[in-house]
């Protein structure tokens, strides 16, 4: 064992001590816990609610190094048979390669009074579930007895270690590999490699690896009703924190000894967070508490560049990739373009671990090369591996997809990214992750998104432009033609620009080649259902030099009210766009009339619509309603409605102006577009000049 | 000799894929530039409107001699596209982990130039499936991620595995469907038994080529060339349209199902934790059947249900008490807890097996054609209930399950096939009168007529309000959104049921010349006769297609206010094919008034994929339900 393994076992067990002592001085006996959860209320307190936090306390103790210990201790009281099945079993979830995780005690206080020990032998220590990120992740599973409204589960659970956002550190595990004559699968909780359980002299690995940094983001506010949740704090004495409460406000105390200084964060009587579709992400609504020992973002910026210097190598069948792929290009654009398409979409979207290091340090440019997949950060690193290769200035960042960051140096990514520093100093930002299929450098479903970029310099948070939604244009261009019986024949020709162009790309590269008429079919019942689709041609959505299109020739029998002289139809290409199609999301994401939540939408657009229908001769609109238009802060439309040349015209377009629409927002938002829908698609009647009604 | 036997598989299995790679392994070039457009390429043009093409799929089951189970499953996959990429990068491999052991033979990817990459230890990793994770009971189930390395647009990747039971099994058994999501080239099923040993099997739908038993003990079937396509549900099995072989080494059914039937009944003892709330849920109800059915509600409720992954006779069934204890239930659990349920109440449920397809094949015991388990309560004078025990008592089952097999597990198990349905057995009626109301609205009469497999009997007999919620439902879909006002059951029978009911629409103020839309409703229930799985706009469907054999038919008289004039109704239309029969009628009477009739007549209950276009005729004609008022 080294010194410093030594060293930190030493601070390791007295900090251990520390919090034990410290969590022995919250605790309650059993009469007050019986007295807290009789307090806490019945169901009729708290309507659609299953259950009810009584409390959740988390105290954690940091040590010098870094490593921190956490206490958590819960007491939820069970309102329904719902909230009773929803507690039937309890997950716990660890990562053995940067924490570990004991569950101490479960404990059922039944309504008549009597309080049951669950037995933690029972509990299974397991893989957890995963899909594309296969990194090892672990969890222990406790099966409680059977539970009725009116009990409370008492959980005591102590957790050492770190974790970095969805960047965890992992190790893999599980069936072993072909090519050592065959391996067998590990039995679940069968305490096998994998397994969490651990000896205080595997500290080492739950140091943060930025060691003596701490950093926690933590959430007051869930899925259901909260009565108190606490968050204390114990740090060394030379070690401070930053912090700020985000999103709301929380108690607070903060007081000093020779040992440290010991934060309290609470709150008390949290009403469960509303569930409504779209609403932003949890860390953008719901108060938090954000804090860090790190001094500033330049610092993390520092350590993320140092910790990626000599991964980026090439070999000699990168080099020759590099040499193929930028041949001819005369621009820098056309070549980093090229490089990352290449790294787009030959590197697959499926992370494993490659043992240390994993999860906050990209794969060796050399090893995603060979492997042809990994997460973002290992796509990211090929993209940099590939870009210096070609002797351009490229680093390595981190951002958030999805949601803020706040201004604490608090770890709060989810995602990594490239950046590419110009000679003058500015950089432009690449991400292989988001733009497969796509014409964008950076997909604008990442606009207004926060990120830092690691330089040997420092690099302070930024933020990602806002990018207008006439940047994203899908455009379609409707030719049609309705007979005196009504039938409707036409042409459809749709078309994106940057972020649409991507998502027209994606949605037909994607799926799968022998249901695409169905799919396209699924599209045009906007339309009609009665809909034929006659003919279809789809671009090649990996042809970057060509403009990506979907072509549909199509008829609707009896599509028009054809009577008495009278023709009386909708807009075909503004149906399309209005009915329940992905082609305009924000009509299809409007159906609460009010909300509590924002309405994230990811990204602004604009779908502009250019149709002309010809109709029989002789017919004149009865009620042209000739234009319509309004503004707004986040939505404005403009549409004209013109007959000519025995045709009928509907022009203009629909403006998403933002991806977030804040609650109090929304309202005007969701007017804007119902307005904009019910002129669009409103029926026109055309009667034959002269009248014969 | 496990080694000398895989390495001449991996031999076997890579000239296979050799040979389909043709000319693409012969260039040889390492730059992905030069790689382009050789073997691959022809393969793609091979398979036009493909994401991939299965070269080589097989599943070799053996019977050791002392018992024991093996499965092998090996299969080379040539990916087009990025579709095709997503569903065969990261294969999972399911298995019992308890009870199994898995053993990955090969797993590796050859790229466009012919490079072989293996996966590596990193790149296979043990999961927890979803499904599971707040089911402790269930974890034993595990599954093994293989993350390929090396795919790209054009390689092949390679998977070959064998799960091994550790444990012995009383018989083998098996059904293969022989049906493709992608163009499959060769799918071969081997069963190797001990010498002297016997298999019965069977080939369901006549396409499977008869099993080459040349060498003794080892059967094989092998068929070339299934086209690939993307399921569509259509609420069909598979194998009742698709090449099928099953399989089995047990001697005799009956003592099969006796022994499944025994082992389910010993799980399912009365439930003492449960009597407090069964008592109180069947106090003061006075049938047995409205007890059966107020267990049956309870049983539902007191468990989360458990989507597992594995067949619903893949892993014993837990005891009812435990069941009861743990919150969560598989399939075959909840049938557990059920019957204990009932058994608490004094009833004597039988467990029963239902067919995954219409029939289960005649000689072969294979319990694998069994899909799904109900459980039967006798009545008395013959009379059961046949209860789902994941979802509610909602309708006669015998309509859903026509034709199915039923294998009742008792001491003296028995197969049943649930006759077919006639149209004649099912009608839903739906006749509306509208006649002008307040404020330019409506007021309108109704009679709903549900016969046989729309009887909501049941549905509007689950609480007190059952009717009035029913009603109150079905018509807020009726013109835009109708509002009920009163209703009246002139007969509510298990098999029929006659309602009537008034309501009003208010579809606002119109100015002159402007037009009103109303869409004409379809019959209440008709969902269930299986017209609702087909999209108008679709216009082809790999897959068959369930339907109830039925009437479906609406009539619909509207009197338009003074000042209202009929622009336009449905064209009169009749229409009649192999799948039934469709029909739109529309009179103007002198009296002012316009009639409208729909109607659909389903005499199949299967749609095959053939006769798809048919169908899909019919049910748009049926469609056409648009009536135009103008005010004038």
């Amino acid at each position: 064992m080294s010194n410093r393994s030594k060293h930190a076992l030493t601070i390791s067990a007295i900090a251990l001590l520390l919090a034990i002592l410290a969590a022995s001085a919250f605790a309650q006996t059993d009469d007050e816990i019986r007295a807290l959860v009789a307090k806490a209320g019945e169901a009729k307190d708290y309507p659609d609610a299953g259950l009810v936090a009584v409390f959740e306390k988390i105290d954690v103790t940091v040590e010098e190094t870094g490593l921190a210990h956490y206490r958590r201790h819960t007491l939820t009281k069970i309102l329904t048979d719902r909230g009773a099945l929803a507690k039937a079993a309890l997950r716990f979830d660890y990562d053995p390669a940067s924490n570990f995780i004991a569950v101490e005690s479960v404990r059922i206080f039944r309504k008549g009074g009597a309080v049951e020990i669950v037995d933690l032998a029972t509990v299974r220590d397991l893989f957890a579930p995963a899909s594309m990120i296969y990194w090892g992740a672990r969890m222990k599973v406790a099966q409680l007895p059977r539970l009725a409204p009116g009990d409370a589960v008492e959980v005591k659970t102590y957790k050492k270690g770190f974790e970095i956002a969805y960047l965890a550190e992992g190790e893999g595990g599980g069936a072993g590999a072909p090519g050592t004559g065959g391996a067998t699968a590990a039995a679940p909780g069968s305490g096998e490699r994998g397994s969490g359980e651990t000896t205080a002299g595997d500290d080492e690995r739950y140091i943060p690896p930025m060691r003596g940094s701490f950093y926690d983001v933590v959430y007051f506010q869930e899925t259901y009703p909260i009565k108190t949740k606490r968050y204390d704090l114990h740090m060394p004495k030379d070690k401070p924190v930053r912090y700020r409460v985000y999103n709301g406000s929380l108690y607070s105390a903060q007081s000093f000894d020779d040992k440290g200084t010991h934060y309290s964060w609470w709150i008390e009587d949290v009403p469960a967070l509303a569930e409504e579709p779209r609403s932003a992400e949890a860390p953008d609504i719901v108060p938090k508490l954000v804090l860090a020992t790190l001094s500033s973002w330049e610092e993390k910026s520092r350590w993320f560049a140092a910790i990626h210097d000599t991964i980026y190598n090439d070999n000699g069948e990168i080099k020759r990739l590099v040499k193929d792929l930028t041949a001819g290009l005369k621009t820098d654009v056309e070549k980093v373009t090229e490089l990352q398409h290449w790294s787009a979409q030959e590197i697959r979207y499926s992370g494993v671990s490659m043992g240390k290091g994993e999860g906050y340090t990209h794969h060796p440019g050399t090893m995603s090369y060979a492997d042809r997949c990994g997460v973002c950060k290992d796509k990211a690193g090929m993209l940099i591996t590939l870009m210096r290769t070609a002797g351009y200035d490229v680093w390595p960042a981190l951002t958030m997809a999805g949601a803020r960051v706040e201004e604490v140096p608090a770890d709060q990514f989810n995602h990594s990214v490239v950046a590419w520093r110009h000679k003058d100093g500015t950089f432009t930002m690449l991400d292989p992750t988001w733009v497969p299929f796509s014409t964008e450098l950076w997909s604008s479903a990442e606009q207004e998104q926060h990120y830092v970029i690691g330089t040997p310099e420092g690099e302070g948070l930024m933020v990602t432009p806002y990018s207008p939604p006439e940047k994203h244009v899908l455009k379609v261009v409707s030719r049609g033609a309705v007979d005196k019986d009504g039938n409707l024949t036409g042409t459809l020709h749709l078309e994106g620009t940057n972020y649409m162009d991507q998502r027209m790309r994606r949605w037909l590269g994607t799926h799968k080649r022998d249901d695409l008429r169905a799919y396209v079919e699924g599209w045009l019942a906007a339309i009609s259902p009665g809909v034929e689709v006659t003919k279809l041609a789809i671009g090649d959505p990996l042809d970057f030099k060509k403009r990506f299109a979907l072509d549909v020739t199509y008829r609707v029998p009896r599509y028009a009210v054809a009577e008495g002289g009278t023709l009386d139809f909708a807009s075909p290409a503004w149906k399309l766009g209005f009915g329940r199609t992905p082609l305009l999301t924000a009509a299809s994401v409007i159906d609460l009339e009010k909300r509590e939540l924002p309405l994230f939408i990811w990204n602004t657009q604009a779908y502009e619509c250019d149709e002309t229908i010809a109709l029989p001769s002789g017919m004149k609109p009865r009620d042209l309603s000739k234009e319509s238009s309004k503004t707004g802060e986040y939505a404005a439309y403009r549409m004209e409605r013109s007959v000519a040349g025995g045709s009928v015209a509907n022009k203009g377009v629909v403006l998403v102006k933002r991806r977030t629409i804040p609650a109090g927002d929304y309202p005007d938002f969701r007017a804007i577009l119902k307005e904009a829908g019910d002129y669009a698609t409103r029926r026109v009647i055309f009667e034959r000049e002269g009248g014969s009604r | 000799m496990r080694n000398v036997t895989t390495h001449v598989l991996l031999k076997s299995i890579l000239a296979v894929v050799a040979a389909a790679l043709i000319a693409g392994s012969a260039c040889g070039h390492s730059a992905p530039a030069a790689a382009a457009g050789t073997g691959w390429k022809e393969m793609q043009l091979r398979y036009p409107g493909s994401d991939a093409v299965v070269l080589y799929d097989s599943l070799v089951v053996t019977l050791g001699s002392d018992n024991h189970i093996a499965k092998r499953r090996h299969r080379a996959v040539m990916l087009f596209t990025d579709n095709a990429i997503n569903r065969f990068g990261d294969p999972r491999i399911l298995f019992n982990a308890a009870t199994q052991d898995l053993t990955i033979l090969a797993a590796r990817v050859r790229m466009r130039d012919g490079r072989i990459v293996e996966v590596r230890k990193n790149a296979v990793n043990q999961t927890t499936p979803f499904a599971l994770d707040l089911a402790p009971d269930y974890v034993d189930w595990q599954e093994t991620v293989i993350t390929h390395m090396g795919i790209e647009k054009g390689c092949v990747a390679e998977l070959h595995y064998v799960i091994a039971d550790k444990n012995p099994s009383p018989y083998l058994s098996g059904v293969e469907v022989f049906s493709a999501e992608d163009p499959t080239e060769e799918r071969v099923l081997v069963v190797k038994l001990p010498p002297g040993m016997t298999l019965k099997s069977a080939s369901l739908n006549g396409e499977v080529s008869p099993p080459n038993a040349s060498v003794k003990g080892v059967w094989v079937w092998t068929v070339r060339d299934i086209p690939g396509r993307t399921p569509f549900d259509g609420g069909a099995w598979e194998g009742d349209y698709s090449p099928v072989v099953c399989y089995s080494t047990a001697s005799d059914r009956q003592d099969l199902l006796s022994k499944l039937g025994a082992g389910l009944t010993a799980k399912s003892t009365p439930l003492p934790a449960a009597e407090t709330s069964i008592c109180g849920a069947v106090k003061d109800l006075a049938t047995d059947e409205e007890k059966v059915l107020a267990v049956h509600r309870l049983a539902i409720g007191a468990v989360t249900g458990v989507h597992v992954p594995y067949a619903l006779l893949a892993a014993p069934a837990r005891d009812a008490a435990r069941i009861y204890d743990s919150g969560y239930a598989s399939p075959l659990d909840r049938a557990v807890l059920l019957a204990a349920m009932l058994r608490t109440a004094a009833f004597e449920p039988a467990f029963v097996l239902v067919s995954a397809g219409k029939a289960a094949s005649g000689d072969v015991p294979a319990p694998e054609l069994f899909s799904r388990i109900a459980v039967s309560v006798p009545l008395g004078d013959g009379a059961e209930l046949l209860l789902d025990p994941a979802a509610p008592f909602e309708h006669d089952p015998s309509f859903a399950l026509a034709g199915k097999t039923l294998a009742y597990l008792g001491p003296v198990p028995r197969l049943a096939q649930l006759p077919a349905r006639a149209v004649s057995d099912s009608r839903s009626e739906l006749a509306l009168v509208l006649k002008p109301g307040k404020d330019g609205g409506f007021e309108g009469k109704g009679t709903a007529i549900l016969k046989g497999a729309f009887s909501p009997y049941y549905l509007v007999r689950e609480n007190e309000n059952g009717l009035r919620d029913f009603l109150k439902k079905r018509v807020s879909g009726f013109f835009g959104g109708a509002e009920l006002v009163s209703w009246n059951p002139r007969s509510l029978e298990r098999n029929e049921a006659e309602i009537d009911f008034t309501f009003t629409v208010s579809p606002g103020e119109k100015k002159k010349g402007e037009r009103l839309y109303l869409s004409v409703p379809k019959p209440m229930e008709s969902s269930l006769s299986g017209i609702e799985r087909v999209r108008l706009e679709r216009s082809q469907c790999a897959d068959a297609i369930n339907i109830e054999p039925c009437v479906l038919e609406v009539s619909c008289m509207i009197e338009p206010a003074p000042g209202w004039k009929m622009v336009t109704a449905p064209l009169p239309a009749n229409e009649e094919n192999e799948i039934g029969a469709a029909s739109v009628d529309f009179a103007s009477r002198a009296d002012g008034t316009h009639v409208f009739r729909k109607r659909l007549q389903l005499d199949e209950n299967l749609v095959a994929q053939t006769r798809y276009a048919d169908f899909r005729s019919l049910l748009r004609t049926f469609h056409e339900d648009r009536i135009v008022l103008e005010r004038e």
